[in-house]
């Protein structure tokens, strides 16, 4: 047995969701929304739309337990299906005129999710994340969600390479034409990108 | 977010945005035992979606619509040539065609 077959604190529990055991598929979902929630956050701005995405993510890792491989690490498996549910969402989003984000107002609270912040920090930090998600939505979904996961999430190139199955140059291709669209973007808005 | 008397800056915004809390209290777990349930309860209903997904987002990328379009360009000129050609060979034919006729 390998070491990170050893390492892998959940490897017993998804071998027993392997074989069927929704309990232990619970304990799991348990061990790991949290992270779920908090990287696809980034991706939306309701609420609503971030349970259905973790949702997603999980049922998807169910269909998907029979073929996970024990030599990767479960967490960043997990990820990848997280990630890959966020592109399909940008997707789904492109081709629905109805499903725009609105711009957020001008107190930084965004329209369509009139949930109270704590305080005027998180509120401000809301609005942030809120403004942020609207400049990207102008860009195609493959571009916003590598620059979702880039600006927002501060996740490493290569492991959005591995996630999106690109090659690392590939990426960094990617990357440098996604920015570039990006600053024309902010140039319109206003923005400057240092 | 940027405060209104300061130069709006993308680095400071995503900086910001980081920091912004995700919910803290999802618990999802009825909800995904729920809908495991009901997709093993019906039978599977167009896999071919993901593929589909893609192929949509494939005709919105600019490379392969520019690649069509030179692709029809090109069939388009062809066609123009081949109906020169044809119009050349129906003139050589109504030439040859008495000669070649009579062997």
């Amino acid at each position: 047995m390998s070491a990170s077959l050893i390492a892998d604190p959940d490897l017993s529990l998804i071998r027993q969701a392997q074989a069927g055991d929704m309990e232990a598929f619970d304990q799991i979902v348990l061990r790991h929304q949290s992270t779920m929630t908090a990287l696809l956050h980034r991706f939306v701005h309701t609420r609503a739309d971030l349970e259905d995405l973790v949702q997603e993510t999980f049922v998807k890792a169910w269909r998907g337990l029979p073929a996970w491989e024990p030599e990767k690490p479960f967490v960043h498996w997990l990820k990848r299906i997280a990630v890959r549910c966020g592109l399909e969402f940008y997707r789904r989003q492109q081709r629905s005129p109805l499903s725009r984000l609105a711009q957020p107002t001008a107190d930084g609270r965004d329209p369509l999710d009139d949930l109270p912040a704590d305080t005027l920090e998180a509120d401000q930090q809301r609005g942030a994340l809120g403004e942020a998600q609207f400049l990207l939505s102008h860009l195609q979904a493959e571009d916003r969600a590598l620059l979702t996961l880039l600006h927002l999430e501060q996740m490493p190139l290569a492991e959005i390479a591995q996630h999106f199955g690109w090659t690392r140059i590939n990426a960094k291709v990617k990357a440098f034409r996604a920015r570039q669209r990006l600053k024309t973007l902010l140039k319109r808005h206003g923005y400057e990108l240092t | 977010m940027n405060s209104p008397d300061s130069p709006k800056n993308w680095d400071r915004l995503t900086a910001q945005a980081r920091q912004a809390a995700a919910p803290a209290d999802i618990d999802l777990r009825h909800a995904i035992r729920a809908e495991i349930a009901t997709q093993a309860a019906r039978p599977r209903t167009m896999p071919h979606v993901g593929l589909l997904d893609e192929l949509l987002a494939l005709g919105g990328a600019r490379w392969l619509q520019a690649g069509l379009a030179c692709i029809l360009a090109g069939a388009a000129w062809s066609c123009w040539q081949g109906v020169t050609i044809v119009h050349e060979l129906t003139i050589l034919w109504s030439f040859q065609g008495p000669s070649l006729a009579q062997l």
